[in-house]
């Protein structure tokens, strides 16, 4: 593998060289984050990638605000802004956790694959949702035409290539990252392996379940998480499914967290990782069984 | 105008212009100058050339003018005025897509990402635009080697 790695960078500079280009460079990020940053292709794609979900919640925004539909009991564009800020966050952590890669294995062929799908995948996500969102019709679980049936599975192949991107990543960090024994790294290997197996898993049940909904039981009184919009009356598979996805985030910060301030990293984030994975799938089967997270109403 | 062009077929026309015009910007290389002058000046100007056609003959001779809605839907009642302030859209919403094509390309905004936003471009103009500048602002201005 890296034998086609080293032949996939030397033709693009070879080319470079061969048309007496100037080395590129390109206009880099602001508030001085570029200084921990590579301007390699896969960190360049990651970082536009995750500009972009954030450009799109500045225009959906606006559509927020003057927009008084409501679709499912919440506000028109409630989902969309979430997903732009996840993808956001999404992309955010995958780019900053793979400078622990080497340039030439993180510009390498495996990952670079894996960082295009990812992107797509993330592009075709966010407009099909904010298009579904602005003609009011709901994006996940519609079957009601057959092209939104398409369009449905099709955002499933996508949501398998996001969460592709980060457990390929977290393999790599394990197999190819500086052995350092740093509590950031064991972090980034389990918060992005374990995140990504969980979050496929819970997502798949939930994409598959018979009641076609992510709740599980009879809403009657609508009672919610302010914001967040979980239900606080029946099951809500989405409360596992956010736990684990920010595994990705909370095991590698506080890997890192740890490390500045010499506590011993590894057992605190082994820890930390086995006990996010239990509370993910204890808040699964109470999702499941159809019964709220606080059982106020009882 | 030409009396025996319609306003229906000159539609057709301008659109089918911009639509190339869109297509050579979202799919065709960029370092072929020639190629990317197609959507940059000659679409523009052909169909800027056509506004002025129609706008200098129809938007001034009608009823309605630009001082409230109703008068805008007034003067908007003439097909061939309607058809100008399309083709001002067209015209301009291309010029600013290749606008934003030749930036992205200046940024090392991969292709990929270029892709969404010069559609949302062509199908909603200010809202391409503002995605392309969100993501420019976030980046710091470099002197770019060509």
């Amino acid at each position: 593998m890296s034998f086609l790695n080293n032949i996939s960078v030397s033709i693009v500079t070879g080319f470079r060289a061969i048309l007496r280009l100037p080395p590129i460079e390109y206009p880099k990020l602001r508030f001085g984050m570029s200084n921990c940053l590579d301007n390699d292709r896969v960190s360049r794609v990651w970082m536009m990638a995750s500009l972009f979900a954030l450009a799109m919640l500045v225009i959906i925004l606006p559509a927020y605000f003057f927009d008084n539909r409501v679709l499912n009991d919440a506000p028109i564009w409630a989902k969309p802004i979430k997903f732009s800020l996840a993808l956001t966050i999404h992309f955010v952590t995958l780019l900053i956790l793979a400078q622990q890669l080497e340039r030439q294995r993180r510009a390498g062929i495996t990952l670079t694959f894996f960082a295009y799908t990812a992107v797509a995948s993330m592009l075709c996500e966010v407009l099909y949702i904010t298009i579904q969102a602005s003609r009011g019709r709901q994006s996940h679980y519609n079957h009601e035409t057959s092209f939104e049936h398409f369009m449905y599975s099709m955002m499933g192949i996508g949501a398998v290539f996001l969460v592709l991107a980060s457990f390929v990543l977290g393999l790599m960090i394990w197999r190819y990252g500086k052995k350092d024994g740093s509590g950031l790294r064991l972090g980034s290997i389990l918060g992005l392996i374990l995140g990504s197996a969980l979050t496929l898993h819970y997502a798949m049940t939930m994409a598959n379940i018979s009641s076609q909904s992510h709740l599980v039981g009879q809403v009657v009184s609508h009672a919610k998480i302010p914001f967040l919009g979980w239900s606080l009356e029946v099951g809500d598979l989405r409360i596992p499914h956010f736990v684990a996805t920010h595994m990705m985030q909370i095991l590698p910060l506080a890997g890192w967290i740890l490390d500045r301030y010499k506590f011993r990293s590894k057992w605190l984030v082994l820890s930390l990782a086995l006990f996010l994975t239990a509370l993910s799938s204890y808040l699964f089967t109470l999702a499941l069984s159809g019964k709220p997270i606080l059982l106020n109403n009882l | 105008m030409n009396a025996s062009l319609t306003a229906e077929q000159l539609f057709g026309f301008a659109g089918q212009a911009a639509s190339i015009g869109w297509l050579i910007l979202v799919f065709l290389p960029r370092r072929i100058n020639f190629l990317f002058f197609i959507p940059q000046y000659f679409i523009p100007f052909g169909l800027s050339l056509l506004y002025a056609g129609l706008a200098l003959t129809y938007l001034n001779s009608g009823e309605g003018g630009f001082g409230s809605i109703g008068d805008v839907r007034t003067l908007f009642q003439n097909d061939f005025a309607l058809l100008a302030g399309w083709i001002h859209y067209l015209a301009f919403d291309l010029f600013v897509g290749a606008w934003i094509a030749r930036s992205s390309d200046e940024i090392g905004l991969s292709r990929l990402i270029q892709a969404p936003i010069l559609i949302a471009t062509f199908m909603f103009g200010p809202v391409g635009l503002v995605l392309f500048l969100s993501i420019r602002a976030a980046l710091t201005k470099v002197e770019v080697a060509r």
